[in-house]
């Protein structure tokens, strides 16, 4: 009895060590490609449809995340150049006018803020 | 016989889930719920008290009848397993399945009811035929992009073995009748392999099984247990009908295993890797119904129960997982153990079940494979199944417990945020895992349900040993490589790859080189009727341009014109006059 439990225990320890050689070692080699290998150069949308609470939701974490990014951004103060100011008002993604005051600029900026 | 067993034994328990199925389409939302459980619990009613009288007939005219019910052991014992199991998946989908999947997931249960009970031919093509529409729709269930097309493949394959199922079937009836019998005696005839292959297809029987990996995970999360129990069990129990005794599904068997235990363990994906185990096991009842007897038969049956209890416990187990944390790969997942702790014991355990540990069922069902294959006198087969059996160890049980559960685990995975699984989720995996242990712990009374009732001791103490031998052994080499038994994060080709790229790029060659002759056959027509058009309008180029000195003589120029266009006119009066007189004979 001890020498059949001995001999199983050999084909599996046997059949363990050709197992992971084949799968991990030699099947490998020409089996792996890369993740994308059946669907490479499609579009990334998963869903067939277009689902309305997905896109909702989706339109909330961008609006969070623009919200996120604004307050991060300076001030803007008098003591600013209009120049700097300017350049502010482009990274709060504020339209302006060709003509416009310090003043003016400060008051769309702080708009977008709130 | 009362009324009331009479009624018992008309009532068709697949036919009833279908008219469940289809009221929870056509009824509100809230009855989704109540009907889906009515369902399996009147199927189980009615599978317990069904008896060998019953019958349920459809007669189409004086010659053919159709019996949609028949009843024997081997019946009962998978028609109660359906039951019990389409019960188990309706507890676990209370609170996450959508309406129409609810539905179709009935129907599909219902109808694989009808293949087991099928008295003849005709109505097992019917509910085969069935059931591939059905479970198409559950992977289409999923709704992503990659639901659809798989399940669009999924249909395509099993359209191809649907038909071959007919096909073969259409010659079968033509030798045999309606009634359904053993043809181990006619292989090697056409009809023969041509039923075959329809059978393997849904049996998996590589190359024909990459459909399992490819569709299984791409349904949702309470569409795949439906799917894992249902289709590849059936085929195994018509196979058990058609094929037992057929020596060379051994073979066929024996790579079935050992190929997928291989893509098992190179796989990343829960469910894929799952899928292939689902392949693998159908190995070991394939080669049991290859050794055939009394013992094969009862081992392939055995199996196929076991593995209904414990992949359902696997799957459904997964499916929590993929829900509590929508993670579905191994590498992104790990330390689950402590906080998922009822899934994560009853997927322990389930794992060892399918590895055959002593005092659960799958050492109890195994224990009958190999004893038919020894029986039978094929001990290198013995010996292959016992490699295939390791191969689930590694994967399932060591892989996938370490890695997920029970291993250590990186920073991303300590982060993962766990969602709350629904308590009938948890119920529906711990039944199922309860009825492993008690197939394990009751091995007897379990082969009295068998069809031949096999008397096996699968408890003597060298067969445990030998059990607990294979389990040290098999664990030792996994240890040593415990670093290369992470899985890759690439994707591993399979015998799909035939169809989603070879048979495309054979298609656009074929398209390409029609498209190329085509093109050159316009080209010469054109240039043919160019021809014509330039000769017919100028009949002088037939004499001037041609090689023959003699024919040149004739040359119209230095005659009268009139001579050549009065040739042409005549020519081309002939041609209409013989083109009209085709057309009026036709």
């Amino acid at each position: 009895m001890i020498k059949e439990t001995l001999i199983y225990m050999g084909i599996a320890f046997a059949g363990a060590f050709v197992l992971i050689m084949l799968s991990k070692f030699i099947m490998p080699l020409f089996m792996k490609r890369p993740a994308d290998y059946y669907c490479a150069g499609e579009e990334e949308s998963e869903l067939f449809f277009t689902d309305p609470v997905l896109e909702a939701e989706k339109a909330e974490a961008a609006a969070a995340a623009e919200r996120e990014r604004i307050a991060n951004l300076p001030k803007p103060t008098m003591r600013m150049k209009k120049a700097e100011l300017i350049e502010l008002a482009g990274e709060y993604r504020v339209e302006l006018p060709s003509k416009i005051t310090k003043a003016q600029i400060i008051e769309l900026i702080e708009e977008k803020r709130s | 016989m009362n009324s009331a067993a009479q009624i018992i034994n008309m009532l068709h328990p697949g036919l009833v889930m279908i008219v469940f199925g289809i009221l929870v389409a056509l009824l509100p939302a809230k009855c989704r719920v109540p009907l889906s459980l009515l369902g399996p619990a009147i199927s189980i009613y009615l599978t317990l008290n069904m008896s060998a009288d019953c019958a349920l007939d459809y007669r189409i005219n004086d010659y053919i009848t159709i019996h949609f019910m028949h009843y024997d052991k081997l019946t009962f014992l998978f028609m109660i397993v359906f039951s019990v199991i389409a019960m188990c998946k309706a507890i676990y989908c209370i609170n996450t399945q959508e309406k129409k999947e609810a539905s179709m997931a009935m129907v599909y249960a219902g109808s694989m009811m009808g293949v087991v009970l099928a008295g003849d031919c005709l109505s097992l093509i019917v509910f085969w035929e069935l059931s591939a529409v059905a479970s198409a729709y559950i992977v289409y269930a999923g709704h992503y992009r990659r639901s659809y097309r798989a399940a669009f493949r999924y249909l395509l394959v099993h359209a191809f073995g649907g038909n071959m199922f007919l096909a073969g079937m259409i010659v079968y009836i033509f030798h045999y009748g309606n009634v359904l019998t053993n043809i181990t005696d006619q292989a090697g005839t056409p009809m023969y392999w041509i039923l075959f292959i329809g059978v393997a297809v849904n049996a998996a029987v590589p190359p024909l099984n990459s459909w399992v990996s490819d569709a299984y995970p791409e349904a949702s999360v309470t569409g795949t247990p439906y799917l894992a129990s249902f289709t590849t069990k059936a085929a195994i129990y018509v196979m058990i009908r058609f094929f037992a005794g057929s020596e060379f599904l051994i073979w066929v068997g024996v790579f079935m295993a050992i190929y997928a235990a291989c893509m098992a363990i190179m796989e990343n994906g829960i469910r894929r890797l799952l899928s292939y185990h689902i392949v693998s096991q159908l190995g070991m009842m394939v080669a049991a119904i290859g050794a055939g007897g009394e013992m094969g038969v009862d081992g392939a049956a055995a199996h196929a129960i076991t593995n209904i209890f414990y992949k359902g416990a696997l799957i459904m187990a997964v499916g929590a997982i993929m829900y509590a944390t929508g993670k579905t790969l191994i590498t992104e997942l790990g330390g689950l153990g402590k906080r998922m702790p009822v899934i994560s014991v009853c997927f322990l355990i389930s794992s060892l079940a399918i590895a055959g540990l002593p005092g659960l069922s799958g050492f109890v069902s195994k224990a009958l494979i190999m004893d038919a294959l020894a029986e039978g006198g094929y001990q290198a087969a013995s010996i292959l199944i016992t490699v295939a059996g390791v191969g689930t160890l590694l994967s399932i049980t060591l892989k996938m417990n370490y890695f997920i559960f029970w291993g250590p685990c990186d920073e991303e995975a300590k982060k993962l945020e766990i969602n709350k699984v629904p308590w009938t989720m948890q119920l529906a995996v711990v039944l199922a895992t309860i009825a492993s242990v008690l197939i394990g712990v009751f091995p007897q009374q379990f082969y009295a349900l068998l069809p031949y009732a096999a008397e096996v001791n699968p408890y003597a103490l060298g067969h445990v040993l030998e059990y607990i031998a294979i389990f040290i052994g098999g664990t030792i080499p996994f240890v040593i490589f415990i670093k290369r038994m992470r899985p890759h994060e690439d994707l591993t080709l399979d015998f799909d790859w035939f169809y989603r790229k070879g048979l495309c790029r054979l298609v656009m060659g074929i398209a390409k080189v029609t498209e190329k002759l085509f093109k050159w056959c316009e080209g010469k027509l054109v240039g043919f009727a160019r021809y014509l058009g330039i000769h017919f309008s100028n009949p002088y180029l037939w004499t001037e341009n041609s090689k023959s000195v003699r024919i040149r003589k004739m040359s119209f120029e230095s005659e009268d014109q009139l001579i050549g266009d009065t040739i042409s006119m005549v020519v081309f009066a002939l041609t209409l006059i013989l083109v009209c007189g085709i057309a009026l004979i036709i």
